[in-house]
């Protein structure tokens, strides 16, 4: 029972990263590998200010917000001014950097060694002390998550979003202030990734920069791409079918040390399937199919 | 240490960086996308190598015919499985780009676990070295430095050549070149096995001076890109000059930094270059306008 209250609390936290990422990937149709990098910023801001004040969860999670906001605001800017392909490399390269500042900033993040010891979460003057509990507190951010996800694309301005990722050019034409939106979007999905950094750290209880590598960044897309980018149920569709499904994998009898290295070859081999196959991932709206090659 | 011997240090890593550069260039040049999954080309080579040089022979210049053949071999594989079914398709660049992704990882995760997590090393001889302005190169460094140079040497000349003519062409204007009769899939293939030629002495100079680990590509593939970048994908002088480059600036930078941030060096030069206009080294700056 334990077992299967683990892979739900992970659950939910791969549905608030894909859903956010979707916002970005799906509705702007700008392609980030850089996820990973704030999910890792939230963990660490939480990690830190829960390790070395007495302050409660939710001003950890501000702060991992505020901070995670922050660095997605910096990726935002920069996407106005680095178009294509040129951006998908430098959402490589933000995320390395950010991966780098966490692996070799010792003083600050511990280094390759993260940090242990995190202490229970304290919500309202009560301390979470059992799984059972965080279950109800993951699930409750996820479903606000995704409730304010859903608000922000069927209001004006996912529809704004949407005329970026189809025409960015005809955008602007009619007035949008195409650089806004962008900043925007970034620093929303940012922050929703910091958020299920914030849930992350407190129920590991420790965290170390090998969590928050572009490794987990491709795993994130690739949960957006195969559930399905454009749409919100697409996301939480890939992250149940994605965490869920591998472990599975464990009962079969894999022995555990190949198992991570086995459910990462299957992730791989369908993200090729559904780019051969369907594109649009299962229930995506969005199918990537611009510039066509010529024949 | 001293500044000349950073700066010898530095045009061995260019090599390095210039080597995977042009790797990437020439599929770019060629199928119009960024493809990561030329590390796991590197990769492939470097433990191709290492298993026959432990298992067969320590012959480093049969290693790296091994690893030239295991380069060559999964990138055809790649290309004419998935790639070429691909772009049949109609599949745009970003969806090459992200099928490439893919393939990468599942490269890392295949070979993680034949080798399992241990850091290899490549059985060398590598005693006998040489002082060139009082630093302290290896020979198989030196080899590795010269049969860079004329890789380059002989990628210049092709270029000139009327299958270095096509690739230019299909970098220009792709459709044109299709309707004038060039045949993009063969073009396609033979840029595939220059690159994995390119791949296989990358990963192999790599090899020599680090450990090989199963994400050694991830870092070269990293370094190249950005001299890539750098060199605005145009052509094979410019990638050849911003890797050299960007391995002189980066040793510069360990210079006055601790070393492990060598890495950061490399991204924030990237950064700086993609925020600046990106005019190239060696390049022009022309932006495309889709009627």
């Amino acid at each position: 029972m334990d077992y299967f209250i683990h892979i739900l609390i992970l659950i939910t936290i791969y549905i608030i990263l894909s859903v956010s990422l979707d916002l970005i990937i799906g509705y702007t149709g700008l392609l980030s590998v850089s996820h990973a990098a704030f999910f890792g910023i939230g963990a660490y801001v939480t990690a830190l200010v829960a390790l070395n004040t007495q302050a409660s969860f939710m001003l950890s999670l501000f702060a991992a917000i505020f901070i995670g906001g922050i660095f997605g605001a910096i990726l935002g800017i920069s996407s106005v001014r680095i178009r294509g392909e040129h951006f998908v490399i430098a959402t490589f390269a933000y995320q390395y950097f950010i991966y780098n500042i966490l692996n070799n900033w010792t003083s600050l993040t511990g280094g390759p060694l993260g940090l242990p010891g995190i202490p229970e979460p304290r919500i309202l003057g009560f301390s979470i002390n059992s799984n059972y509990e965080y279950l109800i507190v993951a699930v409750s951010i996820c479903f606000v998550m995704f409730l304010i996800a859903s608000r922000i694309v069927h209001a004006p301005f996912g529809r704004v979003l949407k005329a970026i990722r189809e025409d960015e050019l005809l955008a602007q034409s009619i007035g949008k202030d195409v650089a806004v939106y962008k900043v925007l979007v970034f620093t929303v999905s940012a922050s929703m990734a910091a958020i299920a950094g914030t849930m992350y750290a407190y129920y590991m209880k420790f965290i170390d920069p090998s969590s928050f590598t572009v490794l987990e960044s491709i795993f994130i897309m690739s949960i957006v791409i195969i559930g399905g980018a454009g749409s919100l149920w697409g996301p939480l569709v890939g992250a149940v079918i994605l965490v869920a499904l591998p472990e599975i994998l464990r009962f079969i009898g894999l022995p555990n040390i190949v198992a991570g290295n086995i459910r990462q070859i299957l992730y791989g081999i369908f993200l090729v399937l559904f780019m051969i196959w369907r594109p649009r991932g299962i229930i995506g709206r969005y199918s990537f199919q611009m510039d066509k090659y010529p024949q | 240490m001293l500044l000349p011997s950073l700066f010898i240090l530095g045009l061995w890593a260019g090599c390095l960086y210039a080597i995977v550069a042009v790797g990437l260039v020439l599929v770019k040049q060629t199928s119009g996308f960024v493809n990561f999954s030329h590390g796991a080309t590197i990769m492939i080579a470097a433990y191709g190598a290492y298993a026959f040089m432990t298992l067969v022979s320590s012959n480093i210049i049969l290693g790296i015919i091994v690893g030239i053949l295991a380069a060559c071999t999964s990138a055809l594989f790649f290309e004419l499985i998935i790639y070429k079914v691909l772009r049949r398709r109609g599949a745009s660049p970003l969806v090459l780009m992200i099928t490439s992704l893919a393939l990468f990882i599942i490269t890392i995760n295949t070979v993680t676990i034949i080798f399992k997590d241990y850091t290899l090393v490549l059985p060398i001889e590598d005693s006998k070295t040489l002082i060139i302005l009082s630093t302290r190169l290896t020979f198989t460094q030196i080899y590795a430095m010269i049969g860079s140079l004329i890789i380059f040497a002989s990628l210049i000349l092709l270029s000139k050549s009327q299958i270095g003519l096509k690739m230019r062409a299909m970098a220009n204007d792709i459709e044109l070149s299709i309707i004038f009769g060039i045949n993009s899939d063969s073009v396609i293939i033979y840029a595939t096995i220059l690159a994995g030629i390119t791949a296989a002495f990358g990963g192999f100079l790599w090899a020599t001076e680090n450990d090989i680990n199963p994400i050694m590509g991830l870092r070269l593939l990293l370094y190249g890109i950005v001299a890539a970048t750098i060199g605005e994908f145009r052509g094979i002088k410019g990638v050849i000059v911003s890797g050299l480059f960007l391995g002189i600036i980066q040793y510069l930078g360990i210079w006055q930094l601790p070393s492990r941030w060598q890495d950061s060096i490399v991204l924030v030069i990237l950064l700086i270059y993609l925020l600046s206009r990106h005019i190239g080294f060696l390049g022009r700056d022309i932006r495309e306008i889709k009627v």
